[in-house]
């Protein structure tokens, strides 16, 4: 009963200090926003195509018509001149343009290979990604009308088969990392500032001159806290796959399952924080200090194997890294918690770890 | 000793009307509330470091006693409150709270002590009700909170928040939710600390209160007049010390100057025409608009002839005349050669 009316309390006290539960929850939000912005036109698989036509022959016309016919390419066919065009793209309006060149019609007066036909392309030097994805399919276009025009014979084809059905966007790889950060950002800075305010306000020693154990207001500030990652969480994976095309393809059981072990770690390295710091503000700096790096390295934005080996063996012994391994492996891959053996046992130590590392320096009492 | 009397007292009027009853029953009742003076502190020192924050304390608070301990900041005194109630670890000695060692058990002496500690506050985003509620359950206590609170005047604050409340309403509240487990001991950490005189005044009228409903107080306080006013038996502390531990009228009274005289006059005067007077130890002029001259004497009865006389004899230009009994301020200065100031 005592320990219920703790725990409502500690609720009360979480969900009525508007401020701080605004950024605890915003602030991962505003990540899924940022990157949900920027990866918008990613996989909508499309881009905007002018063909400048300078040959118009029967040929010419045909490759229009073969482009035309590749789903990828949305045809602006109302720009018809260089100079339009130019403006276009620069207007980003239009994201390339073809010119099919003038020495087309030669190769219909010959019965001989003509010199090398060659076809400009003009493109947005900005948005590199985009053009990579242009440049991929009007080679190929151009690879194959090579191959007509000239009736070699295909001695090799590549029979494609999908091993996995799945497409992974962006986003859902983001997904679990946003999670992730979430989780850890609000689990060191929350407790670290709360419990070292609490002390500042003596409220923790007017709660030790009564004979409540200490460890049950603890486990209710805990409690409260895994109830805000909860919510975070939920918060999260609305917004990324309702606005932003986001897919969970594994178990959502499991990967609040391992949301909330995974946040008992930060909340304990958060009792650390708050047992060496003597003061609020230092005790969120500190937070700072050993989230951020954290944040970055663990693989949170962008996969960690691109990183130096160096970096790579720091990355390795980071809590969130284990962490962050499973929650992906179940959000992309549906991988079952069983198959995730060694990450849990990471998990695992870190909050036994982490928890006697608390257990010593965490103190009720600044004196 | 006037225990001692007592018991003496009634094994004669029992051997005398009830001839059947065993009499040494009798006394060891009594011997045993006597030895149930609520708090018992031996020989409690206290070092941070080098720094000696309580040296050597011994004291007794009997049961219903308002009891105050007087000293500037830093004199020990939060700390010795602090070991008590089991929140500190001593360095050496031993505190009982009704018998029970307050380190060993301090569950048991918790369970039993209301705490309002010095500038403590309470949860930001909790009510007033729910603060008290809440303070409630830790002892597993129900309350009516509303009766609480409108014991201090604070029922229609009910659901504010504590960063709502004025200075003063602060201290009620924090007095009125150190009460929430019924407490036998009340400890009150400096409760009126930076409040305004009207404020204080208030304050002191609930300190009151909660001692005549037969609680013991034990309070810290560096005002003398508070001290003075409120308490049955004041212990004086000084760096870690109790320098004087008696009641306010019995340390006033044994000082070597019980009373001041301050004379006002017209025009200045050599302070040493005030020295040939009777009974006067000490003269010091304390002018501030007019002349003022202020004399420390054993016997104001004694003094003001003489002093009359010489007014006379001198031809002082008199413009007033006050006599003051001395005060704790008196007895700290007179203890310790320094000024308690507020």
């Amino acid at each position: 009963m005592t320990f219920f009316k703790l725990f409502i309390a500690s609720l009360k006290i979480m969900f009525r200090d508007w401020l701080t539960l605004f950024w605890g929850l915003a602030f991962p939000v505003m990540f899924v926003v940022i990157f949900g912005l920027f990866s918008v036109g990613e996989g909508t698989g499309s881009a905007r195509l002018a063909i400048i036509d300078r040959a118009n022959t029967e040929i010419s016309r045909q490759i229009i018509e073969g482009l035309s016919q590749v789903k990828f390419f949305k045809i602006n066919d109302k720009i018809a001149s260089e100079a339009e065009a130019r403006k276009a793209i620069q207007d980003g309006r239009l994201d390339a343009a073809i010119i099919i060149p003038e020495s087309l019609k030669a190769l219909h007066a010959t019965e001989s290979f003509p010199p090398q036909i060659a076809f400009t392309v003009f493109y947005d030097k900005s948005n590199l990604v985009e053009y990579e994805l242009v440049r991929g399919v009007l080679s190929q276009f151009i690879n194959e009308v090579n191959l007509r025009a000239t009736n070699a014979p295909r001695l090799f084809t590549l029979q494609e088969e999908a091993l996995d059905a799945r497409r992974i966007k962006y986003m859902d790889f983001l997904l679990p990392g946003i999670m992730g950060m979430g989780l850890m950002m609000n689990g060191i800075i929350g407790i670290a500032v709360d419990m070292t305010r609490y002390r500042e306000q003596r409220i923790l020693k007017r709660i030790r001159a009564t004979p409540l154990p200490p460890r049950l207001f603890l486990i209710s500030q805990v409690l409260a806290y895994l109830v805000l990652v909860f919510l975070q969480a939920t918060l999260i994976i609305f917004i990324a796959t309702a606005f932003f095309g986001a897919t969970v393809h594994g178990s959502l059981l499991n990967l609040y399952c391992l949301t909330l072990v995974g946040t008992l770690i930060f909340l304990n390295i958060g009792f650390i924080v708050a047992g060496v710091s003597r003061t609020s503000s230092a005790a969120s700096g500190l937070s700072q200090v050993i989230g951020m790096p954290m944040m970055f390295l663990s693989g949170t934005f962008f996969p960690t194997s691109g990183l130096p080996e160096v970096v790579q063996s720091i990355v390795q012994i980071l809590p969130l890294t284990p962490l962050m391994k499973a929650m992906r492996a179940v959000a992309l891959n549906d991988a079952s918690l069983v198959s995730l053996g060694l990450e849990l046992l990471q998990v695992g130590v870190w909050i036994a770890v982490t928890f006697a590392i608390a257990a010593r320096t965490f103190k009720f009492q600044a004196d | 000793m006037p225990a001692l009397a007592l018991i003496v007292l009634t094994i004669n009027r029992e051997q005398q009307s009830v001839k059947h009853c065993n009499p040494l029953a009798e006394v060891s009742v009594l011997l045993i509330m006597k030895l149930m003076a609520v708090i018992k502190v031996e020989h409690l020192t206290k070092r941070f470091g080098t720094l000696v924050a309580v040296n050597d304390i011994s004291f007794e608070v009997e049961q219903g006693e308002l009891f105050g301990m007087l000293g500037p900041n830093g004199a020990g005194k939060t700390t010795t409150l602090e070991i008590i109630e089991g929140l500190q670890e001593p360095t050496s000695g031993e505190t009982w709270v009704f018998g029970v060692d307050s380190h060993r058990e301090s569950d048991k002496v918790k369970q039993k002590i209301g705490v309002q500690l010095q500038a403590s506050a309470y949860f930001d985003f909790l009510t007033l009700r729910e603060i008290l509620d809440l303070f409630a359950s830790c002892y597993g206590h129900a309350v009516d909170a509303d009766a609480m609170l409108e014991s201090v005047g604070l029922l229609e604050k009910r659901n504010s928040l504590v960063k709502h409340l004025s200075g003063g309403q602060k201290q009620r509240f924090s007095m009125v939710a150190s009460l929430v487990n019924d407490p036998e001991i009340v400890f009150l950490d400096e409760p009126t600390t930076g409040l305004d005189p009207q404020a204080r005044r208030h304050l002191w009228d609930f300190i009151r209160q909660i001692s005549t409903q037969g609680k013991t107080v034990v309070l810290t306080t560096h005002y003398m007049e508070e001290a003075q006013l409120l308490c049955d038996r004041v212990a004086i502390i000084d760096l870690g010390k109790i320098v004087a531990l008696d009641s306010p009228a019995n340390l006033i009274h044994n000082l070597k100057s019980s009373y001041r005289i301050n004379v006002t006059t017209a025009q200045r005067l050599p302070a040493e025409i005030f020295r040939q007077i009777e009974g006067v130890l000490t003269v010091r002029e304390i002018s501030d608009h007019a002349p003022k001259y202020q004399l420390q004497a054993t016997k104001a009865l004694d003094s003001l002839p003489s002093l009359l006389k010489t007014i006379e004899r001198e031809k002082i230009p008199l413009t007033d005349i006050e006599v003051l009994p001395a005060n704790l301020e008196d007895v700290f200065l007179e203890l310790t050669g320094k000024e308690l100031r507020d």
